[in-house]
């Protein structure tokens, strides 16, 4: 009861501070703002991350030439068709399908653009479609027979051009005309790694007309319960094995989360970092305000004690005291921090990468927890100042 | 000692260590308070009166020698544990008031009471109740600043008698009030005697000293003599 009551009191002793001391709440605020901001901007993207990576599919592995996993966008072309019943042999494998990549030029009523011609087999679209590469909003599916049409994002068919492309309109790559058979709803995932140039054509017409015979990239989906790092180990193994050396390398989706994941635990140790200096300078403000205050209410602490306070409550209420200062410093950090982290989030949209940067619930409930604490940890040597005041002396002070 | 002494002082000593001085405040002084009693203590400035009382109301611990507090050596206890006795057995009357400034009357006379773990509406009732007793019932959310110094005097009373202490220990209480206030004050403590509570004052006034039962006089850190006044009435006690 006696002590419930210290943090009414003490949250009126803070009331009258004077203006002055919350200058001191500079540093918390900043190390709280930068904190939840930055927290949020981390958690947000792995979240996007996250959701994009997984539209490609928890149960799909890539092969891709070359020796480092990265976005290899450089074509290079070590891999072969036959790879492709190579793997669809591998026990686990539910199915295999290539993408035959070439960039050209693409012309549009006089007008001209680089694309990049992604050639698919028609009849394992429904792969891409399933990892959310393809999602048709206008038009049909390719057809086996289908050899000089072509599908387009709805970004690109809108903004490539002065006039968006329409459906069943022509466009001419290599001085062939290409029908527009299939509008896309867009692919996030590409467009956010600066691929919103990519077209959508059959692996026949790659073949014809640009004489790449081989697939630049493969796509292999797994058995429901299969065990994917298994099977992604077995097809390293066999395509070794018939290239004679290991000239691509395989990756999953969970792959690419540890590497994403990796770079953003960067990211956060440098905001740990910055963080961390701004939280001590902000503590120490808040030691030094809670030393002027023990000061200048020296007479006060003296009668508290004389008239029956214990040295205790003495302790509890200076602790409190400071607590709460700690909490005003983060609450206007968690709001500064939210105001960042929603320009950032809107920043962010109008580049292409749609993320909430908002702090999460847990995030402010953390970052007010953490703030009381560093009051009160600030707060232990003044309060201790405060609860060992000889009341006779402090009586005496003028 | 007989069952009715609330306070015991035995061969009390209190020196301040000035680093190349040493002040002997207190040079062994022996003292008993009994319940109902009314005691003054007089002496020249400077004689130890303030460190006495302070001593007696287990707001300063002695040099050496032993303090008793209903019979307990308070030299045995910790601060939190006098803080206690203070806090319930003892209301303090200062002569500078020593009231919070941004608290109102009521708030101040609630402190202790907040000490004592009093719910709050019990609280506000009875710092109204007994700041109406000593006729500031039309101040009663007036900052300290807004008072008279006899009305501040009178808050401080109040403030000391919140938790019905046994004891009311003065120091000079009417040392910095113009002499109507003065007596005002003086009455409201002669009341308190009459009505049961155990008075130890600090005056160098002899006319305010033989309010009391018996003068204690000190010069030097030691008491020098002790008076008994004759008085028609006699006390209740
Ligand atoms: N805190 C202190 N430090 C040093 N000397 C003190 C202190 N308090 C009192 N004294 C000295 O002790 C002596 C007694 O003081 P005090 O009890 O206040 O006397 P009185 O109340 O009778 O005027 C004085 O000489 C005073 O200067
Ligand atoms: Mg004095």
């Amino acid at each position: 009861m006696v002590y419930l009551e210290t943090f009414s009191v003490a949250f009126r002793n803070i009331c009258n501070q004077k203006l002055r001391s919350y200058l001191t709440l500079f540093g918390i605020v900043i190390g709280i703002a930068a904190i939840v901001s930055l927290i949020g901007i981390v958690q947000g993207l792995q979240g996007f991350i996250t959701g994009e990576l997984q539209a490609l599919g928890m149960n799909s592995i890539f092969v891709e030439p070359g020796s480092e996993m990265g976005m290899t966008t450089a074509i290079g072309r070590t891999l072969e068709e036959n790879d492709l019943d190579i793997i669809r042999r591998i026990p686990g494998v539910k199915d295999a399908t290539g993408l035959w990549e070439t960039s050209v030029t693409m012309k549009y009523k006089d007008q001209e653009a680089e694309v990049l011609l992604i050639g698919m087999e028609p009849d394992k679209a429904f792969m891409l479609e399933d990892m959310g590469y393809i999602d048709i909003i206008e038009g049909r599916e390719f057809k086996s027979t289908d050899k000089y049409v072509i599908g387009l994002y709805s970004d690109f068919a809108e903004e490539t051009f002065d006039s968006p492309i329409q459906i069943r309109e022509s466009v001419e790559i290599n001085g062939k005309k290409f029908r527009v058979i299939a509008i896309s709803k867009p692919n996030s995932f590409a467009s956010s790694f600066g691929m919103s140039n990519m077209v959508l054509v059959t692996k026949g017409a790659v073949k014809e007309l640009f004489e790449a015979e081989e697939p630049v990239e493969l796509i292999a989906t797994i058995e429901d319960g299969a065990d994917i790092k298994a099977v992604q180990e077995e097809i390293d193994k066999e395509l070794e094995k018939a290239h004679g050396t290991k000239d691509f390398y395989t990756m999953t989706s969970e792959n690419l989360l540890a590497g994403a994941d990796a770079i953003l635990g960067l990211v956060g140790l440098v905001v740990f970092v910055i963080a961390g200096i701004s939280l001590i300078v902000g503590g120490i403000g808040i030691m030094n305000t809670m030393l002027m205050a023990v000061m200048e209410r020296t007479r006060e602490i003296g009668i508290m004690k004389a008239i029956g306070a214990s040295s205790n409550l003495v302790l509890f209420l200076f602790l409190i005291e400071a607590g709460l200062i700690g909490l005003v410093g983060g609450a206007i950090g968690i709001i500064i921090g939210s105001g960042i982290g929603a320009l950032a989030s809107f920043a962010a949209s109008l580049a292409g990468f749609p993320f909430n940067a908002l702090p999460s619930l847990e995030l402010i409930a953390g970052a007010l927890i953490f703030s009381l604490v560093i009051g009160m940890v600030s707060g232990w040597i003044p309060a201790r100042r405060a609860a060992n005041m000889d009341p006779v002396e402090a009586l005496r002070f003028e | 000692m007989p069952a009715d002494i609330i306070i015991n002082a035995k061969n009390v000593v209190k020196t301040y260590d000035m680093g190349a001085v040493k002040v002997h405040a207190l040079n062994g002084v022996d003292f008993e308070l009994k319940k109902g009693e009314f005691v003054s203590i007089m002496g020249p400035s400077g004689s130890g009166k303030t460190t006495l009382l302070d001593v007696l109301s287990v707001l300063l611990r002695p040099t050496s020698g032993e303090v008793f507090i209903n019979k307990k050596p308070i030299s045995k206890m910790d601060d939190n544990e006098l803080a206690k006795i203070r806090g319930k057995t003892i209301g303090f009357v200062f002569q500078t008031f020593n009231l919070i400034n941004r608290l109102s009357a009521k708030e101040n006379v609630m402190m202790p009471l907040w000490f004592q773990g009093v719910p709050k509406s019990d609280r506000e009732n009875r710092a109204e109740k007994i700041l109406f007793d000593v006729g500031l019932a039309d101040r009663i959310n007036h900052k300290p600043s807004e008072l008279s110094g006899g009305q501040r005097q009178r808050v401080a009373v109040a403030r000391a008698l919140a938790v019905d202490p046994e004891i009311i220990v003065a120091d000079e209480p009417t040392g910095n009030l113009d002499s109507v206030s003065g007596e005002q004050i003086m009455q409201l403590i002669k009341d308190l005697h009459k009505n049961g509570k155990t008075i130890l004052m600090v005056t160098h006034e002899e006319e305010l000293a033989q309010n009391a039962g018996r003068i204690v006089r000190l010069r030097d850190g030691k008491i020098v003599a002790t008076d008994v006044v004759k008085k028609k009435e006699i006390n209740v006690y």
